[in-house]
């Protein structure tokens, strides 16, 4: 799947990624190597970490991540980024837990939670691409916002005890399969569709590599820009449904960390933090990479107080290696 | 020279404010500053001290800072001692903060207490506390025990390692297992980021790891629902017990799935009434120098000398019975 998704890319994209193209099979094989290493450490460590159970585990656990992630590769190959998914899976979810509140069925809040998360994702992306600030700070200064609003909204109060008629998406089986496994291939299926299979994709990565570029050729790079903040609005939201679908509460620390883990995710993915190249399989692994870590941690003993810097340290790494490599290449 | 002068002017204009206040209105006029406005907590703080001002002919005020910010609640103390309350209540968000409007208080002639939360270096008078570390470690544990059996493994899922008081905890926890049941093994501490989330994965991480887990115990409330929820995800209810320090309302639904048959904490209703009691007493010239009673609490309050403390009492366990009885 790697390499059809490798080869797709090549053709659909400019010169830029033909030159990177060794440079992400090398962090895409340095990526499967840490995986590998991270899973005969954890399974020699303890028996149960290959179980069944445990591997359904973190699934479970992966699967709010990983549709985030989703979209954060999309939007890190345009070449933006957004700190502010945090805020976004909390304003939904809050919406969420104050419509389940009021009575509503599922699809009513279901689509509330969408289009909250698809209208804040698409405000971040008309400030960054109308005010042309950079996007850290634009989703910065929204994230302050959108941690004010749960503050207002909630109070400091959780919301608990929510119906759970969506947990099967998470917690659920289908086919024999845990039913995660079909949000994240149905989320990671559109996606790569979208972004490798349409001229809006094309766009998406023609922006990413050269916006000037991309705007002499007649693109409406600000539609673009827009159109893909909001898609990943609008996984935030759906991220913020699963989240209180399996979990059935809204605390006031919801989304905490969560934007500092899917851009890590992306990036170990073997996303470029300076747009026009990405991978979701990639991301995808990046995601595993992350929830492996945390749970096998805890499984061979090792304080948890570890995993951040495990995590940390490997992100440099890949980093660094792909500094060297882009000196050595140019 | 000059630095003496500004102490003298500080007293005399906090006096001049003060008199014409006490002179305008006999009633005793007590204020309680909580960390932050608004929060369920504080709201039953307030009601069992609006219960007390009500049944003790005083008037209670409450106001504190709409986010946990100390230099607001400065300015809130200020307006208070401006005010010419006679009895100033502060649960402190910052000591240093609060010193010297502490003393400056004292001056004025005004009873100041910390309640909820101390401020051990300043001149406060009291410190109206509702629950030992020590108790609330020991209780948690015995309450366990109780249901475990005193032998088994526990797992502990806190919040931030910087909160105080969750360390404190933890060791009362540790320390009790060590002294009265050896045959209990902690085998896990772990601290998550806040989220529900992160309890939820650690309480389940801890099961795998130890397939023979007795008990998961949560430190804080934002850990309650995760590790109730782990469990029954599991399908462990009755077989791995939670429990935890958390709030009536984090952890009801889970108290009677069964999931979470209790959980420890204390009484904020009755923290309020005490502290609305002390002031009260305070102004009317009494003293505190030993253990008393209070009407309309049943406990025996204690005296703690050493430290001018005055404790309400051991920690409140709340299960199936009585959880419907509070809201915070």
């Amino acid at each position: 799947m790697w390499t059809t998704l490798t080869s797709e890319a090549s053709d659909a994209r400019n010169r830029a990624s033909v030159i990177s193209r060794p440079i992400r099979i090398g962090r895409e094989v340095l990526l499967l190597i840490a995986l590998g290493v991270l899973v005969a450490i954890f399974a020699s460590q303890s028996e149960f970490f290959l179980s069944e159970r445990n591997l359904t585990t973190i699934l479970r656990n992966s699967v709010d991540l990983a549709v985030i992630c989703a979209g954060m590769t999309i939007v890190i190959i345009l070449g933006g980024i957004d700190v502010s998914v945090g805020g976004i899976v909390a304003v939904s979810a809050v919406l969420i837990g104050r419509a389940y509140q009021y009575d509503m069925p599922d699809m009513v809040v279901v689509p509330i939670g969408l289009a909250a998360g698809a209208a804040l994702g698409a405000m971040n992306g008309a400030i960054i691409a109308k005010s042309r600030v950079p996007p850290i700070v634009a989703t910065l200064g929204t994230m302050y916002i959108f941690i004010a609003v749960l503050f207002l909204v909630i109070g400091g109060v959780w919301i608990s005890g929510l119906p759970n008629t969506l947990s099967f998406l998470v917690l659920g089986e289908f086919l024999g399969l845990p039913s995660g496994l079909f949000v994240i291939g149905a989320i990671y299926g559109l996606s790569w569709l979208m972004l490798r299979r349409t001229p809006w994709g094309q766009r998406v990565v023609a922006i990413g590599c050269d916006e000037h570029a991309a705007r002499l050729v007649g693109i409406r790079v600000d539609r673009t820009k827009i159109q893909a903040y909001a898609l990943l609005g609008l996984f935030a939201g759906l991220a913020a449904v699963l989240y209180v679908a399996r979990l059935r509460n809204v605390e006031v620390n919801i989304g905490t960390n969560i934007a500092l883990e899917a851009i890590a995710a992306t990036i170990l993915g073997g996303a470029n933090i300076r747009g026009g190249i990405g991978s979701l399989l990639g991301t995808l692994m990046g995601v595993l990479f992350i929830k492996m870590t945390q749970n096998g941690l805890v499984l061979i003993g090792v304080s948890s107080l570890w995993e951040t810097v495990v995590i940390g340290g490997l992100l440099i790494v890949v980093l660094v290696l792909d500094a060297l490599e882009t000196r050595r290449t140019s | 020279m000059s630095l003496t002068k500004s102490l003298s002017l500080g007293a005399a204009l906090g006096l001049a404010t003060a008199i014409p206040a006490a002179a305008q209105d006999d009633t005793t006029q007590i204020a309680f500053i909580p960390q932050i406005a608004g929060i369920p907590y504080y709201v039953a703080m307030e009601e069992g001290a609006q219960r007390a001002a009500e049944e003790l002919g005083v008037e209670y005020v409450q106001e504190g800072p709409t986010s946990t910010n100390a230099a607001d609640q400065l300015r809130i103390f200020e307006s208070f001692v401006n005010q010419g309350f006679d009895v100033i209540a502060i649960s402190p968000l910052d000591e240093e903060t609060l010193k010297p409007a502490i003393a400056r208080a004292l001056e004025a002639g005004i009873v100041v207490l910390t309640s909820d939360a101390d401020a051990p270096g300043s001149d406060r008078q009291f410190f109206v506390a509702q629950a030992l570390d020590q108790d609330l470690g020991y209780t948690l544990l015995d309450e366990a025990v109780e249901r475990i059996g005193e032998s088994g493994k526990i797992a502990i899922v806190s919040d931030s390692p910087t909160i105080q008081s969750m360390q404190n905890w933890i060791a009362a926890i540790e320390e009790r297992a060590a002294e009265a049941y050896p045959e209990i093994e902690i085998v896990s501490v772990d601290h998550t980021d806040g989220t529900a989330q992160r309890a939820y994965q650690f309480a389940t991480d801890a099961m795998t790891r130890n397939p023979d887990l007795k008990a998961v115990l949560g430190m804080a409330s934002t850990t309650c629902p995760g590790i109730a929820q782990a469990v029954e995800a599991a399908g462990l209810v009755g077989e791995v017990l939670t429990a935890g320090y958390c709030s009536p309302n984090t952890a009801r639904e889970y108290i009677k799935s069964g999931a979470m048959p209790f959980s420890v904490l204390w009484n904020p209703a009755e923290l309020g009434y005490l502290t609305v009691w002390v002031g009260d007493h305070l102004v009317d010239g009494g003293e505190i120098t030993e253990d008393f009673e209070v009407d309309g609490l049943e406990q025996t309050i204690q005296y703690l000398p050493e430290n001018d403390v005055i404790l309400l009492g051991p920690p409140a366990v709340f299960t199936e019975e009585n959880v419907d009885d509070f809201d915070f």
